[in-house]
């Protein structure tokens, strides 16, 4: 404990305190841009809070756990410079100590703010917790968490969505088990503690010298062992456009599932709005229609696999469809798995909503690809991107978006019905005229195109 | 054995032949000795094999190289296809006639001309 | 040359910027056609129709016996195909493109791939992405020379290369056509790698192929002709004057841009110029810019 007790002894210690100024202003933003907006956003976020109507700051429960986890960012960025300049003593991690605390004495204002507008401790609590956690993952992996990007979709570090991932699972378990609150309030309680602890031990080790291990030279002539990716994976990453590695899997885990399953989850639970009480399954397909679509885009490819990869048109068109409607059919099926486990909706409406959407994506894959002056989500029967495209494709479907929503929300079973046969009747015809136009397809432009 | 350069205005071939002619005429090859493969020139001067083998083909034809399967060029015995020191002289002397009447020296000057070099060897 | 010999057999064949009505020209085995002219020609557009990647306008090409837009698998092995600016998938490194590249074609020569790897330097374990230009094009160059396909299509592959990488790329093809079984297509606009390198040329100049058989042809054909003012022409010059492409007058000299020369040439002029000229062979370089004016 004596190095709690230095913390509070030594805190008016003259040689201690400026520095200690100083980390905490840094501890606020690198850059002095950042040191603007940061406290800018605190105090937005305070008067927010003291001001809006309750049932809106309830609203703001997530976020705010999310927004506690944040400056945790601005302190790996700092121990990764200290790191870098080797300020390692002993007094250096009273130094940071001290910085921290105050830190954390200003950012539980909100906590505290909170707690007295809605009388709900809990959230004070999973603050704590979060804030905790970020600046000890800070301290643990520092290199990681340094990224100036606060979207945790775009880190390269998978500490940083592993981290996040751990606050979704109490933020998940309030959110479906509300009955247990104060059970998961405790057991967040302990989590804090635990995580103090820890914290404490990370930055008296921070204090302590380290030594570098230099990198041992790389050989001079490298042996070139080639291990045989799976052909189906290749095939796959070429339709995603990125890389199906352990980042690969994230990205798309994230936007596709994660993100709209979260954010249903969330107005259904936490912010109901009456008038959309058609919200559930319907929502969530709709809600994955572009970040499904977009990740089928292998045609911009064509140019590159021809006479390594494939030696027709068919071939390379066969290939693309087989994992369009694989991928379709294996996304349907778990988004229909998910949405009755997790209840969102009844069997009838889920039931629609899957059919509907494979349905309706199928149908709008074939129509784009049978008119090349189409461009929707990055698809396009050329293999090109061009913002034209993009409009006309707005344009033509704004309408047909409007029909199936307006059909949707009247939630006549025969009239939906009718709307999904009349959506699945013109599909095969669409997809011969896709396959007819990709055998003459000009594979020299999409390759112009690509490099212009 | 060559010095080729691909970016003058004489083709390759004609190049090799020429510079194969005069190792001959100058006995630095003699009826026997065997010449570095298609391969091995294409390579080692970072030329076209192609051009190599058809100055090694005219050459032949000129009866100057013997082909044998399996075996590399061999410069041929000297035969009735074999030039004469005269005959050898004939094209030089040629271009050299040529040169005169461009460049508008008569016959009596370009006899003249001749007879001084003779005299005074230059020496270079 | 039995036509079913050749690799490559074109006719007719007319694509964008490419009229080639009523011209035919093959690649044989063992050659290497060097395919110039100048930029905005066509001599991309020509390779694509060649290969399959675009539809010919009209016209017919067979490669090894086949239409390009519908060949067989075996026959696909058969090609290699770089083209100007490297067509890779960014998110791959090095390594996993090669692999990928393995992965579809039986043939794989692994000491090749390995030697050039380690002498280009280039750089396996970093991502496409992250290479610089001249070393995703050395990849590129690499991935198509792999599988040893007898007929390498190569579009301006040295224009991003330093001069060392580009005289190792030229050994190496010069090596892949040593045994005449191979052969090599490659369009470029560095003069004195063609000169090197190929042996046959395709001149292409308003769509058309204004030139089609061996390089050295080509330098022998196309020469200055300097001559001394007064002119003094004692008999017709009927030939050479059909064959003049362009002259440069001036007090004391004229010079005629012969395209055409041959012996015949030769000596009419020979027998008809009495006073002083001078017959100039270009190399390739000057030829073409020559003939382009």
């Amino acid at each position: 404990m004596s190095f709690v007790a230095d913390v509070f002894t030594r805190w008016q210690d003259p040689a201690i305190r400026v520095q200690r100024n100083w980390i905490f202003t840094l501890l606020w933003g690198r850059t002095s841009n950042q040191r603007l907006i940061w406290p800018l956003a605190y105090m937005l976020l305070l008067c927010g809070m003291a001001i809006f109507p309750t049932d809106f700051v309830r609203a703001l429960y997530f976020p705010l756990a999310f927004l506690a986890f944040a400056p945790s960012l601005n302190t790996a960025a700092l121990i990764e410079a200290l790191g870098h300049w080797r300020v390692r003593k002993p007094a250096g991690a009273v130094l940071i100590a001290q910085a921290l605390l105050l830190n954390s004495l200003v950012w539980s204002l909100i906590g505290l703010l909170f707690w007295y507008r809605t009388a709900n401790p809990t959230v004070l609590v999973l603050m704590g917790f979060a804030w905790l956690f970020g600046q000890f993952m800070a301290f643990a992996l520092p290199q990681a968490f340094a990224q100036r990007s606060l979207h945790p979709a775009q880190g390269h570090a998978w500490p940083v969505q592993l981290a996040l991932a751990v606050l979704f699972v109490p933020l998940f378990a309030l959110l479906l088990y509300p009955q247990y609150e104060i059970w998961i309030r405790a057991a967040l309680l302990l989590c804090t503690l635990a995580l103090l602890l820890g914290l404490r031990v990370q930055i008296q080790r921070f204090g302590q010298p380290r030594v570098m291990s230099p990198r041992p030279a790389s050989a001079a002539a490298q042996q070139v062992s080639l291990s045989a990716k799976s052909a189906l994976r290749f095939r796959i990453e070429t339709n995603l456009g990125f890389a199906l590695d352990a980042k690969g899997w994230r990205k798309l885990l994230g936007q596709l599932l994660l993100t709209p399953y979260a954010l249903i989850l969330l107005y259904q639970h936490v912010l109901p709005m009456p008038a959309v009480n058609q919200w559930g399954a319907g929502a969530l397909f709709a809600m994955q229609t572009g970040t499904f679509l977009v990740h089928f885009s292998a045609r911009r490819q064509w140019s590159n696999a021809w006479l390594s990869r494939a030696h027709s048109r068919r071939q390379l068109w066969w290939q693309d469809e087989q994992l369009f409607v694989g991928g379709l059919l294996l996304i349907t099926g778990l988004n229909y798995l998910l949405l009755r486990l997790l209840g969102m909706d009844n069997g009838t409406q889920i039931m629609n909503a899957a059919l509907l959407f494979v349905v309706g994506m199928a149908f709008l894959r074939y129509l784009v690809l049978s008119l090349p002056w189409l461009n929707l989500f990055g698809l396009n029967a050329r293999g090109r991107t061009d913002l034209q495209g993009v409009g006309l494709a707005f344009i033509l479907l704004m309408p047909i978006w409007f029909a199936v929503a307006w059909v949707w929300s009247k939630g006549v079973q025969d009239q939906i019905e009718l709307m999904i046969i009349s959506l699945a009747a013109p599909t095969p015809i669409l997809a011969y005229f896709s396959y007819r136009y990709a055998l003459q397809i000009d594979l020299g432009a999409i390759r112009r195109a690509k490099l212009s | 054995m060559f010095v080729l350069n691909p970016h003058l205005p004489t083709p390759i071939y004609r190049q090799i032949q020429d510079q194969v002619r005069r190792l001959i005429a100058g006995g630095q090859l003699a009826p026997g000795d065997a010449l570095p493969s298609v391969r091995d020139i294409a390579e080692a001067h970072a030329v076209n094999p192609m051009t190599i083998s058809k100055a090694y083909s005219l050459l032949e034809a000129e009866g100057l190289l013997l082909r044998q399967r399996g075996k590399p060029m061999t410069v041929a015995a000297p035969s009735a296809h074999h030039r004469s020191p005269q005959q050898q002289l004939a094209p030089l002397l040629t271009d050299l006639i040529m040169a005169a009447r461009q460049l508008g020296l008569t016959d009596a000057e370009l006899q003249a001309a001749l007879m001084t070099a003779l005299q005074n060897p230059s020496q270079e | 040359m039995h036509v079913s010999d050749s690799f490559l057999v074109a006719r007719d064949v007319e694509l964008g910027a490419v009229q080639c009505k009523g011209q035919s020209f093959t690649i044989e085995p063992g050659q290497v056609i060097g395919l110039v002219g100048k930029n905005g020609a066509g001599k991309t557009t020509l390779l694509d129709g060649l290969l399959g990647y675009t539809f010919l306008a009209s016209g017919e090409v067979k490669v090894f016996g086949h239409p390009p837009t519908a060949m067989p698998k075996e026959v696909c092995s058969q090609i290699g195909f770089v083209a100007q600016v490297d067509d890779l998938m960014p998110w791959l490194t090095g390594k996993e493109m090669l692999a990928a590249a393995k992965l579809f074609h039986t043939h794989w020569n692994k000491e090749l791939v390995e030697r050039l790897v380690n002498n280009w330097r280039v750089p396996l374990s970093q991502q496409i992405s992250e290479m610089s230009v001249g070393e995703r094009q050395k990849l590129a160059l690499i991935a198509a020379m792999a599988h040893e396909p007898k007929l390498l299509v190569l579009d301006e592959p040295a224009a991003s290369l330093d001069p060392v990488a580009r005289r190792a790329l030229i050994e190496e093809i010069i090596a892949i056509v040593a045994d005449g079984e191979r052969s090599v297509l490659l369009s470029s606009h560095i003069f004195s790698d063609i000169e090197r390198v190929a042996s046959h040329l395709w001149l292409l100049e308003n769509g058309r192929l204004s030139f089609d058989g061996e390089l050295d042809e080509l330098k022998e054909s196309i020469v200055r002709l300097h001559l001394t003012h007064p002119l003094k022409i004692a008999d017709s010059l009927a030939l050479t004057t059909s064959r003049v492409v362009r002259t440069e007058v001036s007090a004391e000299r004229e010079t005629w841009i012969i395209r055409g020369w041959n012996d015949e040439l030769a000596a009419e002029c020979a027998a008809a110029i009495t006073s002083p000229y001078h017959v100039e062979s270009l190399g390739l370089e000057d030829a073409f810019v020559e003939i382009s004016q």
